[in-house]
């Protein structure tokens, strides 16, 4: 008798966990969605961000020919390793945008240039949440997954610890963002 | 802002002076009535002492019924000055701190808006708001205001009297800005408790541990909570929050940030009892005042680099 209800206790438990550490996997997956929804706003700025800053920076010419060519694709068609390019890429783009602006005062007063720096501010504002919403939903998983007893349920099934994103150093901290409206 | 005081209070003691001449005269006035209606009172209670007979207890009784209704018709000058005070003196700090804000002793921030805020579960059942001040700080257009927000309770004790008491929801400033981002649901940042449930929100587990030390929040949107509560913002908040003695809840919604000061204290009153000439409340009123507009810069609610402008 005892050992017929320890069996449904039991029983109980693994399914509880099992659901748990099934809905806590999808929290990771939404949450790395919600990136990919952000990357691809950020790709859609680059024709933008090409057309308003690329005759004032031949010497950054390198740099925009790399995210021209990008955009010949749509996000949805590039691989993993293209979108990590495009992440790289992006972000050099995006300290030339600011650099060349320090240096071009009818660059900053122009209108399209304020449209876009505000567009900029606001994806990557967006997607640095979406990378925190995506570590913590990590997070949650991770404890789930490695912490007794439902270790024992996600090693049955297969529950893998996945891992953190890297947050740039100027996400991490509060950015300095009054300065790039000075100077 | 210049948060002077000194150099204020120096152009405030003409009015200052009309202030406590106006207390003089509005307390004459008052003792004159109080003396007529107190004497009223002991004559009727003397009579009345007298022709029953009764003990000298009743002589007593008049005389303290005939000081209460004397200090009384005091006191009921009280409302006069108070408006006289908010008007000519709240009214010249306020401007002074803020050029751009407008003053209304009797408006309030509306029931809807403290409703709409999420910040309290239990729906007021007695409802008032008054001392509004309004205005723009540089890009920022705030609202700030006294809310005395109570609930009613109904007891019935063993001999089936009913009791009716009121309890505070809250009591204290509602300072309600224009956020500097858009944004869609609501984020709500309630004080630390050890229940971590909210019906209809999620809960929002946050990177910075001070943070989470001294608030729990709950969204309608993971990732919108962590776009308005970036790290400097939270930050920002925690520094905020030191600066009030009463713990402050914060509520993200329809685009602009309602901050809950609790106070316990009626802020801008004064009365007739006290001279006005030597008043250190006021001084205080200044510092509070202070405090209040200088949360939009606190908050950095003037950076508009986002794409709301």
């Amino acid at each position: 008798m005892i050992s017929s209800i320890l069996f449904i206790v039991i029983i109980l438990y693994a399914i509880i966990a099992y659901n748990n550490l099934t809905r806590k996997r999808n929290n990771v997956d939404n949450a790395f969605g919600s990136i990919d929804a952000m990357l691809k706003k950020r790709f859609d700025l680059i024709p933008n961000l090409v057309a308003t800053i690329q005759q004032y920076a031949d010497h950054e010419k390198a740099t925009f020919t790399q995210i021209t060519a990008l955009r010949t694709k749509s996000y949805d068609q590039l691989g993993e390793s293209e979108k990590a390019e495009f992440d790289r890429t992006f972000n050099a783009a995006r300290r030339s945008f600011f650099m060349v602006a320090e240096n071009y005062p009818q660059l900053r007063a122009s209108e399209n240039f304020m449209h876009l720096q505000r567009a900029l501010n606001e994806t990557e504002e967006q997607l640095s949440a979406s990378r925190r919403t995506y570590n913590a939903a990590v997070t949650d998983y991770n404890n789930a997954v490695m912490t007794f007893p439902s270790s024992i349920v996600a090693n049955i099934f297969s529950f893998t610890k996945k891992e953190v994103l890297t947050i740039p150093e100027e996400e991490r901290s509060a950015p300095n963002v009054k300065k790039l409206f000075q100077s | 802002m210049e948060p002077n005081f000194a150099t204020l209070y120096e152009s405030l003691r003409p009015t200052l002076e009309q202030l406590e001449a106006k207390r003089l005269e509005l307390k004459s006035k008052g003792t004159k009535t109080g003396l007529i209606a107190g004497g009223i009172c002991l004559l009727i209670g003397c009579a009345i002492t007298i022709w029953s007979n009764t003990s000298p207890i009743g002589l007593a009784i008049s005389l303290i019924i005939g000081l209460l209704v004397f200090a009384g018709c005091i006191h009921s000058q009280s409302s006069e000055l108070c408006a006289y005070y908010k008007r000519n003196i709240i009214a010249t700090l306020v401007t002074h701190l803020c050029p751009n804000a407008r003053y209304q002793p009797e408006q309030g921030i509306s029931e809807q808006i403290f409703i709409k805020s999420g910040l309290f579960s239990t729906p007021p059942d007695r409802y008032h708001s008054e001392d509004l001040i309004s205005g723009q700080i540089d890009k920022t257009v705030f609202l700030c205001s006294e809310i005395v927000a109570e609930e009613k309770r109904v007891t019935h004790d063993n001999k089936g009297h009913t009791h009716t008491h009121w309890v505070d929801i809250f009591h204290g400033f509602f300072f309600v800005a224009d956020f500097q981002k858009d944004f869609q649901g609501q984020t709500l940042v309630f004080r630390n408790t050890w229940i971590k449930l909210r019906p209809g929100r999620q809960r929002v587990k946050l990177e910075n541990s001070e943070f989470e030390k001294s608030f729990d929040v709950y969204s309608t949107d993971q990732v919108e909570a962590r776009y308005l509560l970036t790290p400097r913002m939270m930050e920002q908040l925690l520094t905020l929050d030191r600066k009030f003695p009463g713990k402050i809840t914060v509520s993200f919604y329809n685009s602009n940030v309602i901050i809950a000061i609790p106070d316990s204290r009626n802020h801008f009153e004064t009365n007739i009892w006290k001279s006005q000439l030597h008043n250190t409340d006021i001084q205080q009123e200044f510092q509070t005042l202070v405090t209040l507009l200088s949360i939009v810069n606190d908050l950095n609610l003037n950076l508009r680099i986002w794409t709301k402008e």
